[in-house]
């Protein structure tokens, strides 16, 4: 048999579509080799790492829904952020609204208590110089290194304390019964105005007038005068 | 590279674009993807038919047909116009079919003369549908597998693909003279096989 003249075909057969589908394979394989062959830097894998768990991030918040706060959460919140918002804009700008006149003032009061200090430094009584050292000798001369007294008490020394006790209570109920036992002043309660008041209206002569009103003058005793002397006197005065 | 044209648009387009065509489609960086395409119209069947006429079985030759036009891709700048664009083609599918063989053997420990297990794969896929024709055709592809894988390429490119022995010779890498001895010898072979069977 000659095969070169009885021309013989081959027996391979394939599926209807096949070629078509064997195309859209290669071309689906060439696709995913063109994008293998596709440099990208090292940057774009830290990228697309941090972009996929930011992604996985927000889909967890997603899934787990909105997380439970406690009560008068935000109500505090609100109060928290207005807080610290006063307090970053004091910070930074220090243009927190004040009352009308409010730096006026402010500037008085500085003033005036600027004032009150340089007075108080400058109204310290001067000393002279080495006083302090001085007055720190002469305290401790009289505080610390002055000799000490010693208090002993000896035994047997209850003895004089109560001797002692003895006698400074016979002398208080001595001196109370001395007293209970004077004669009260009749005069001791009125006034020398209401006496020399009622004096005036008395007939007393110059002398017990005086002798009355000024207790340093003494009333004469004996006067060495006769009754004749008086008698003559009184006629000689008028009186 | 965008790969965003349709089969029927390229299909319509390019069918009937010739080598020299294609060639200069290649030229342009910017059109080596239509020239794929058209490559891949062009030769998926030829290529496909080339590759099981070696590996026998359907899904090895799906496997390396696919393998090799990724092979042609990849390597599409590398193409110079010196050589046919065909014979270029040819000798990749071809390679990659011989150089699977030689993996399967050698994976099964089998020597590489030996076709004992390309016989069974064909005597098993008489009923299966990727195999008719008659039974002369099935005798022709048993006395085939006497030869060596290289013996069967050259065969095979002579006698079905009448190829000159020239464009053979380029896609074999090997004389014209050594090449006329092979299939000369080839075919005195198949016949003394298909006279005792």
């Amino acid at each position: 048999m000659n095969i070169e003249i009885n021309k013989i075909r081959h027996p391979y057969e394939v599926s209807e579509g096949y070629f078509d589908e064997m195309e859209e394979k290669v071309m689906a394989q060439v696709q995913i080799q063109d994008l293998k062959n596709h440099e990208v830097s090292t940057q774009y894998f830290e990228d697309l790492t941090s972009n996929i768990l930011s992604q996985i991030k927000i889909e967890t918040l997603k899934k787990a829904g909105i997380p439970n706060v406690g009560k008068d959460y935000f109500d505090n919140l609100e109060t928290e952020i207005l807080a610290k918002t006063k307090f970053d804009i004091f910070k930074t700008k220090g243009n927190t609204p004040t009352p009308l006149g409010y730096f006026d003032k402010l500037e008085e009061q500085i003033l005036a208590k600027k004032n009150i200090d340089i007075l108080k430094v400058a109204n310290l009584p001067a000393t002279t110089k080495g006083y302090f050292e001085k007055l720190e000798d002469e305290i401790l001369g009289k505080t610390l290194n002055q000799k000490k007294v010693n208090f002993l008490l000896k035994k047997g020394g209850l003895k004089y304390f109560r001797n002692a006790a003895a006698v400074l209570l016979i002398s208080v109920i001595s001196v109370l019964v001395y007293k209970k036992t004077q004669p009260k002043d009749a005069f001791s309660d009125i006034s020398n105005e209401e006496m020399i008041a009622y004096l005036a209206d008395q007939p007393l002569t110059d002398l017990q007038l005086a002798t009355v009103v000024d207790e340093t003058i003494a009333l004469p005793v004996n006067l060495g005068v006769s009754d004749l002397e008086l008698e003559q006197f009184i006629k000689e005065n008028n009186i | 590279m965008s790969l965003g044209m349709s089969n029927r648009h390229s299909k319509t387009f390019f069918i009937n674009m010739k080598d020299e065509e294609i060639i200069a489609l290649l030229a342009n960086p910017d059109e080596q993807e239509k020239a794929f395409r058209v490559i891949l119209k062009a030769y998926k069947e030829k290529l496909y038919y080339h590759v099981r006429k070696i590996v026998i079985d359907h899904d090895d030759a799906d496997d390396v047909t696919q393998d090799a036009f990724i092979k042609i891709w990849r390597n599409l700048d590398k193409f110079r116009g010196d050589a046919k664009l065909y014979t270029w083609l040819y000798r990749i599918a071809t390679n990659e079919a011989l150089t699977f063989l030689q993996k399967k053997k050698k994976d099964k420990g089998i020597p590489i003369d030996d076709n004992e297990m390309l016989v069974a794969t064909l005597e098993s896929s008489k009923s299966d549908t990727y195999m008719g024709g008659e039974e002369i055709e099935m005798k022709l592809q048993k006395a085939l597998l006497l030869l060596t894988d290289k013996q069967r390429v050259v065969f095979n490119l002579k006698y079905f693909e009448e190829m000159k022995y020239e464009e053979i010779a380029e896609i074999t890498e090997t004389s014209v003279g050594g090449l006329k001895a092979t299939y000369h010898f080839a075919v005195k072979k198949i016949e003394e096989f298909l006279k005792k069977s």
